[in-house]
């Protein structure tokens, strides 16, 4: 058992002093049941890539090319390493399991992934990344159709690191670039539409401009016991892009634009609060209480 | 010689009688079943608010294949539980509720229009000829395992005095791996003879999905289900853990899980039931356990 342990720190300084000379910096890609999460990975030259087995079955991290190989001992529990030294992509799979693959890019300089939902029109888009030449200047690039184009520059921190904040005009591609090196290219879908709520007696009405006729809508109440917003209605706006909701009161409700997946808010209007009404209409409120389209939109009484 | 041969074939037909039970007056129940795509989200409120994070909505929006229930002939879609907890209770599919002694007739089609594969029906627990089986295998099994985009079959059931408790079902065509994952499962309810019906009954389906733990196909709080009844409601527990074999072996679920998630305003009693424990057997098979809780 100790000679167990003392091999296993002795192979750990062994690894440091692999790694030592370069950045030092690690990246983990963890082997779970059939996959390896995260894949592709975006490493700079001279880090290092350590795979954990946490799954409950042996695997292997072989390269497509054979330029490294885990082993047969990638036990459940077991870790390997790698330090990539040269720019370039690197695929590899799992000896055991037909179908597990996975990718490390090797750049000089990276872009974090944009977000994978629509942006609305005009909204602040936070990007970020790193870069192997802090001293150099990072230019944010655009291509929204006709070629790439700069929009953006950002001073890269001591440690590599870079942000950058850009409005978000158009769908298109964004990429960073530093000197001759390109990072990935990562898609952006700006949504140019606005919704416009307002209350009405029994609930609310939406309109979305440009016009977007039969476009699916969700009205979304904000639940408690839901910790958020929550699909409560589902509908489609009308021939002139209008919808409108039962709502039962009180409640806060917004109604989202949604993408071709019913699910993704392309845009969400804005929150609005609808109070219980005054006690001189209680007669019209037990009247609509007691229909029951008006609580479906309600949850259920505790 | 042939009086005795009369007698012995009597008391046989007697023995066998008394092992179908309830034969005289058994019911007939027809549950009208289709497999139909649909748009599948882990996370609607999108976040994991423990952690305050957001999730990714490209990893949990997703088409999939799923059991609904319909009225006779499919003409109409109806919700897969009464008073269920889960918005639209896609997954699990269809409560199938009956009492031993009944005779089921599940009118299965396949509507997958999606990936346009074949799909079955095949359960746990209850009493069926081999053709009523659902179960794939090559060469051997016959159209109940392999029904083909857009064809009809029906499986007939009995449920014995044996099938009392919680089963599951879930599809075992040639597609089963994916469409279990994606899924293609539910449960069936089979109370005794004189057993009372319970005022409210959950069903709690651990399952991975997609990249996550789910229960009942949603993930992280508020997105699982919100379970409510009356204070002194019976209320049943169905607890099953469902595991594609792709991906990791999970267990039977045991009682004390019912006790959290109640959300009654004093503490439930929680009392456990006969159960089909596939757990208990230690073996990775998939199985289910009922608990029957009543809130005082």
């Amino acid at each position: 058992m100790r000679s167990r342990a003392l091999a296993a720190a002795l192979c750990a300084v062994g690894t440091l002093a692999v790694a030592a000379p370069a950045s030092a910096a690690t990246h983990e890609v963890h082997a779970l049941f059939a996959e390896f999460s995260p894949t592709p990975l975006d490493v700079l030259p001279g880090e290092t890539v350590e795979w954990m087995n946490m799954s409950e079955r042996r695997h292997t991290v072989t390269a497509d090319d054979g330029s490294f190989e885990s082993g047969d001992q990638f036990n459940p529990g077991a870790s390997f390493s790698q330090t990539f030294d040269s720019v370039g992509t690197y695929l590899y799979h799992c000896r055991l399991h037909a179908g597990m693959v996975g990718e490390i890019d090797v750049r000089r300089v990276t872009l974090d992934p944009l977000p994978t939902a629509p942006v609305p029109q005009g909204d602040a888009l936070a990007l970020s990344g790193r870069t192997a030449t802090p001293v150099q200047p990072v230019t944010i690039e655009l291509d929204s159709g006709h070629g790439f184009a700069p929009v953006g520059t950002a001073t890269p921190s001591a440690d590599g690191s870079w942000k950058a904040t850009v409005k978000a005009q158009q769908t298109g591609d964004y990429r960073a670039v530093v000197g001759a090196d390109t990072s990935e290219s990562r898609r952006l879908v700006v949504s140019d539409r606005k919704i416009t709520i307002r209350v009405t007696r029994t609930g609310v009405a939406v309109s979305v401009r440009p016009a977007l006729p039969y476009a699916r809508v969700v009205l979304q109440q904000y639940l408690r016991e839901r910790f958020g917003w929550w699909p409560q209605k589902r509908g489609r706006l009308d021939y002139v892009s209008t919808a409108s909701f039962r709502v039962s009161r009180p409640a806060r409700v917004r109604v989202a634009l949604l993408g071709s997946d019913d699910w993704t808010p392309l845009v969400t209007s804005k929150v609005v609060t609808l109070k219980r009404r005054a006690s001189g209409s209680r007669a019209s409120r037990s009247r609509r209480s007691a229909d029951p389209r008006a609580t479906a939109a309600a949850p259920r009484a505790r | 010689m042939k009086l005795s041969k009369l007698a012995r074939a009597l008391a046989a037909a007697g023995a066998l009688a008394a092992l179908i039970p309830g034969a005289a007056q058994a019911r007939v129940l027809d549950y009208w079943v289709a497999a139909v795509p649909t748009q599948w989200n882990i996370v609607p409120n999108g976040r994991d608010a423990i952690m305050g994070m957001p999730v990714d909505p490209a990893d949990t929006i997703f088409p999939t294949v799923v059991y609904r229930r319909y009225s006779p002939h499919w003409r109409r879609q109806l919700a897969n539980a009464e008073r269920s907890a889960a918005d639209g209770l896609a997954i699990p599919g269809p409560l199938i509720r009956a009492r031993v002694g009944d005779r089921l007739r599940i009118h299965f089609k396949n509507m997958d229009t999606l990936r346009h594969d074949p799909h079955s029906m095949h359960f746990h627990g209850v009493h069926y000829k081999p053709s009523s089986d659902g179960a794939y295998v090559p060469g051997f099994s016959g159209p109940d395992a392999d029904v083909k985009p857009g064809r009809l079959y029906t499986y007939r059931l009995t449920a014995g005095r044996d099938s009392a408790g919680v089963w599951p079902y879930h599809d075992h065509s040639p597609s089963m791996e994916q469409s279990i994952g994606g899924g293609l499962f539910g449960m069936l309810s089979i109370l005794g003879r004189h057993e009372r019906r319970a005022d409210r009954e959950f069903e709690v389906v651990f399952t991975p999905f997609g990249k996550f733990m789910s229960i009942d196909g949603r993930a992280f709080v508020g997105n699982t289900p919100v379970f409510k009844s009356k204070v002194g409601d019976l209320v049943q527990w169905d607890v099953m853990a469902m595991a594609p074999s792709t991906t990791h072996s999970m267990f039977t679920a045991t009682a004390g899980s019912a006790r959290t998630a109640c959300r009654g305003t004093r503490r439930p009693s929680v009392r456990p039931r006969a159960s089909d424990s596939a757990g208990s057997r230690r073996t990775p098979e998939r199985g289910s356990t009922t608990a029957t809780s009543r809130i005082t």
